[in-house]
């Protein structure tokens, strides 16, 4: 076994080097960019209409059950949506990586679509197939079966695990290609193999990586805000709350709503200081130079295999399948007419689909460069220079990741809406939101992802006399593509998907696809919406298949 | 040395993001506008503009609003607007009250909006004022509800149960009015929505109180409240449309809405729902438009209140979506409402409901908690 702790540099070098620039550098963009707007929104949590510095608000809060079960209800559907999502995407990641599935690729692509649609148009068209007048409950209902109701901690269950397997398959993916096929090999020379092996040799090597996505995957069913709010019907869960404080109609109570948000970035903080911690007792390297081969399945183990990986895709992707068959579908304000045609489509390009399916790849494109980026730099910080300093960075860049996209929003137009620095209603403001929201995912990854790298091929590389950014740049991020390649997509998949904090920045000249699908539902033209949605999808897909085309030199997965 | 330069230009590349940000900020103003650029020039359009004869030709540029209204209410709205103002863009915002005041709200300092159309209403007491800029539009004196000087109403709003037929004939019930929400036949089919996330919820809460008890808001009212929120055996939304569609799809079999929702479903087809106006009475709440402080285009913004005002747009809203609006001077031959709905229309205190709000949502939230405990 080849096991090695992460060599603590920082004392061995004090001096002033290209690292501490870019630490510095990235504290100040932070500060500017993420601190500064969230902190002057969060003041508001001190201030109630009484006094100008109480905790009052904290203290309503946690006074009246009404308000902390919130807490306690997002806590326990999010542990759950966890489990389940790392319990199928850690299988249905291990029958990709160590078999030759039949419609490999396939599956992949399917999966990641699976993460992709807008929230509550997935919610939406789940409702439409298994609420109570779904189109499967009735059908179900003629055979004699009912199904449980969909609404409530079942439904958000179903909707988020469903959403969220694919993040997993896709880290675990970037994973599994690293394993040395070495170390599989000798493991069965010394007689363990099979199921065995998997638990006591895969899984442990995996433990960065599943703890990586374990964090992604709670995270982000803790903060979503779309599925509860359309399927919870009753079960109240904590962002919504915020949501709801922020924005209500009927009296938004701006001092309670950021002192809702303070709580949860304090729990964010300690529930990833936790991880953080957790990951590094699991620290080893490997080098990826013998990867796993892949196996035929054979017989039955084989058969039922591809049955489980299929069904799993299968239910994922019913949602947006009954979505692109809505969108074809005459319908008038919500209401289904008879017939089939391309109205739907005709009427979303009045309403700018193209433009806004133009916008969506130049955020895109621009975002992900970004993220990627700084991610890397990032990640170098953390495992590299490990000092206070950088883990400050690392917290910092962690925290957008639980409040709400919608109050993000509102601190950057705050901050950013008068001289000297006037960003609202242009594109950059947008992309500034999406970089600051999604960038956790590509951190995180890329981190998992280096902490595995020895860090012997550097200091080779270094005492060959390569200066530190070529070793970086020439030697370091490629082994690390993987790992960053993964964390991409999944930034990709979700800057295509980003809308909470778009809403409150656009306009009608920097819309992009997602928000011009909820203006579509917020105006009632639900046919429109689906068009909308239907071209996200489809755009998804192409670029998928698009960077898989691009990747077939070696090999077909990530 | 060369890497650092990299990251160097990546930021000058932001920041040049932002200066051309700028610049088609400057120019989607339009043309032909007197105030196009932000900040500096607005100030000068803090005065009322005067309620003076805009004249139609002179008039081009870009109006933007923020609209909480569907998109039938658009359609009549630009039909009717570009009759008058042909070379006027209009670019509409949509997103809910909460979400658009937020926008309003940060952007106080560039406001990017000229119109907030929809969504405020007469129960707002003032809470909204610190964003608005005072109009009296052109149409006001033909009004039948007293503004405040800053809002512009253009629609009633009444409310109403909406009934799927047909899973009323399984459970064997029927509904004509509050009182028959209690049936035990119903538990678990009924939806409604939340007070504190949407208005027409909170319109619902009103009319509650003020048709089921003695006084408005005593202890029978609230008793009544108390045992329809245990008929709801725990269901309930935050959005008002999720209440009349999910009737619509058969969901459930009764949900409390508004006129504008159920009537929409009827005009578009829907075959299986029919709408309950409540025996015991009803209530009315006008719905308001207003010109946002300091927005880029006041000239534009009055014509567009002008129109929401005028009986011609009202008339052709009612036609086109179903609700009533308070212009006194027209008369629509064809409506969805009965001719006696306003016979059994009790009064509201709206001053005491702005005043109050707060406090009666968070009874009825408190109520709610306790029920579903």
């Amino acid at each position: 076994m080849i096991w090695r702790g992460v060599i603590d540099l920082s004392n061995r070098r004090q001096r002033f080097e290209i690292w501490s620039v870019i630490s510095i550098v990235l504290l100040l963009l932070f500060g500017v960019f993420l601190v500064y707007p969230t902190s002057m929104l969060l003041r508001n949590a001190f201030i109630t209409d009484k006094s100008s510095f109480t905790f009052d608000n904290f203290i309503k809060f946690f006074s009246k059950p009404y308000y902390y079960n919130t807490i306690i209800n997002s806590l326990k559907v999010s542990l759950a949506v966890t489990v389940v999502s790392l319990l199928i995407g850690v299988t249905v990641s291990y029958f990709y990586s160590f078999y030759r599935l039949k419609g490999a690729r396939f599956i992949l692509v399917a999966s990641v679509l699976c993460c992709m649609s807008a929230p509550f148009i997935g919610a939406y068209s789940w409702i439409l197939l298994l609420g109570r007048s779904g189109a499967i409950t009735v059908f179900l209902k003629k055979l004699g079966i009912s199904i449980g109701s969909i609404y409530g901690f079942g439904g958000i269950l179903l909707v988020q695990a469903s959403k969220l397997y694919p993040l997993v398959m896709i880290y675990m993916n970037g994973m599994f290609n690293n394993l040395d096929n070495s170390l599989m090999e000798a493991s069965a020379n010394l007689g363990c193999s099979g199921a065995k092996r998997f638990f006591k040799v895969v899984l442990r090597l995996s433990m960065p990586t599943i703890l990586a996505a374990a964090l992604l995957v709670f995270m982000r069913a803790f903060a979503d805000f779309g599925t509860p709010l359309l399927i919870g019907e009753g079960y109240r869960t904590f962002t919504v709350e915020i949501y709801t404080q922020f924005l209500s109609e009927t009296g938004a109570n701006y001092g309670f709503a950021s002192a809702i948000s303070v709580i949860a970035i304090i729990l964010t903080a300690v529930i990833f200081l936790l991880q953080k911690y957790a990951t590094s007792k699991f620290s080893f390297t490997m080098n990826a130079l013998n990867p796993v081969e892949k196996k035929e399945p054979k017989g039955l183990g084989g058969i039922l295999m591809h049955i489980y990986c299929y069904l799993v895709v299968a239910v994922s992707l019913l949602p947006q399948i009954y979505i692109i068959y809505v969108s074809f579908r005459n319908s008038k304000m919500g209401v289904f007419q008879k017939g089939y045609s391309l109205a739907n489509y005709k009427s979303a390009i009045n309403k700018l689909l193209l433009r806004a399916t133009k916008n969506t790849v130049v955020v895109g494109v621009i975002a992900l460069m970004a993220i990627i980026l700084l991610a890397i730099l990032i990640s170098y910080l953390v495992v590299r220079r490990s000092n206070a300093l950088n883990h400050t960075i690392d917290t910092i860049s962690m925290l957008p990741y639980i409040m709400p996209g919608s109050v993000i929003a509102i601190a950057l137009v705050i901050a950013f809406g008068r001289k000297p620095l006037v960003l609202t209603g242009t594109l950059a403001i947008m992309i500034i939101a999406v970089i600051i929201r999604r960038l956790p995912y590509t951190t995180r990854s890329a981190t998992a992802t280096l902490i595995q790298i020895p860090l012997s091929i550097e200091e080779a590389s270094i005492s060959l006399g390569a200066s530190k950014m070529k070793t970086f740049f020439g030697i370091t991020v490629p082994m690390m593509s993987n790992g960053i390649i993964s964390g991409a997509i999944l930034s990709w998949v979700s800057i295509v998907t980003e809308v909470s904090s778009a809403v409150i920045l656009y306009n009608n000249k920097s819309i992009t696809l997602t928000v011009g699908t909820y203006a579509a539902v917020n105006r009632g033209n639900f046919g429109e919406a689906a068009a909308f949605a239907s071209v996200t999808t489809v755009l998804t897909a192409i670029s998928l298949l698009i960077y898989l085309k691009l990747n077939k030199g070696g090999r077909i997965e990530l | 040395m060369k890497k650092l330069l990299s990251i160097v230009l990546v930021l000058v590349m932001i920041l040049s993001l932002s200066a051309c940000g700028n610049k088609t900020q400057g120019n989607s103003s339009g043309t032909n506008t007197p105030a196009s650029t932000p900040a500096a020039d607005t100030s000068s359009a803090t005065n009322t503009p005067a309620a003076e004869e805009p004249k139609p030709e002179l008039l081009s540029g870009t109006v933007v609003i923020y609209s909480t209204q569907t998109d039938t209410d658009h359609e009549v709205f630009l039909d009717i607007f570009h009759k008058y103002y042909p070379k006027v863009e209009v670019e509409f915002i949509s997103g809910s009250l909460g979400e658009l005041i937020a926008r309003v709200e940060a952007e106080k300092d560039n406001p990017q909006a000229d119109i907030i159309f929809g969504g405020l209403s007469q129960t707002d007491g003032d809470q909204y004022l610190h964003l608005l800029q005072k109009y009296t539009p052109k149409y006001a004196d033909q009004c039948a509800v007293e503004s405040n000087g800053y809002y512009t109403y253009f629609a009633y709003q009444y409310v109403c149960l909406l009934k799927n037929t047909e899973l009323m004939k399984e459970l064997g019930v029927d509904v004509k009015g509050y009182a028959d929400l209690l049936q035990p036949e119903l538990k678990g089919h009924i939806i409604l929505a939340d007070p504190s996330a949407t208005s027409s919820a909170w319109r619902q809460l009103q009319t509650m109180l003020a048709l089921m008890g003695n006084e408005f808001g005593d202890d029978k009212a609230w008793d009544y409240v108390k045992k329809l929120m245990e008929n709801c055996d725990g269901v309930i939304t935050t959005s008002s449309s999720t209440v009349y569609k999910s009737v619509y799809n058969g969901e459930y079999a009764v949900g409390l809405t508004y006129d504008n929702g159920a009537i929409s479903l009827l005009m578009n087809g829907a075959d299986n729902v029919e709408i309950v106006w409540p025996d015991e009475g009803n209530t009315v709440c006008a719905f308001a438009s207003a010109m946002v402080k300091d927005c880029p285009h006041p000239e534009l913004a009055a014509a567009v209140l002008d129109v929401l005002s005028s009986a011609e747009f009202q008339l052709a809203r009612e036609k086109a979506a179903g609700s009533k609006g308070p212009n006194t001077t027209y008369v629509n031959e064809e409506s969805y409402f009965p001719a006696d709905i306003d016979k059994g229309v009790v009064d509201l205190d709206y001053a005491a409901l702005a005043a109050k709000k707060s406090e009666l949502i968070e009874k009825w939230t408190d109520l709610w908690a306790s029920v579903n405990k």
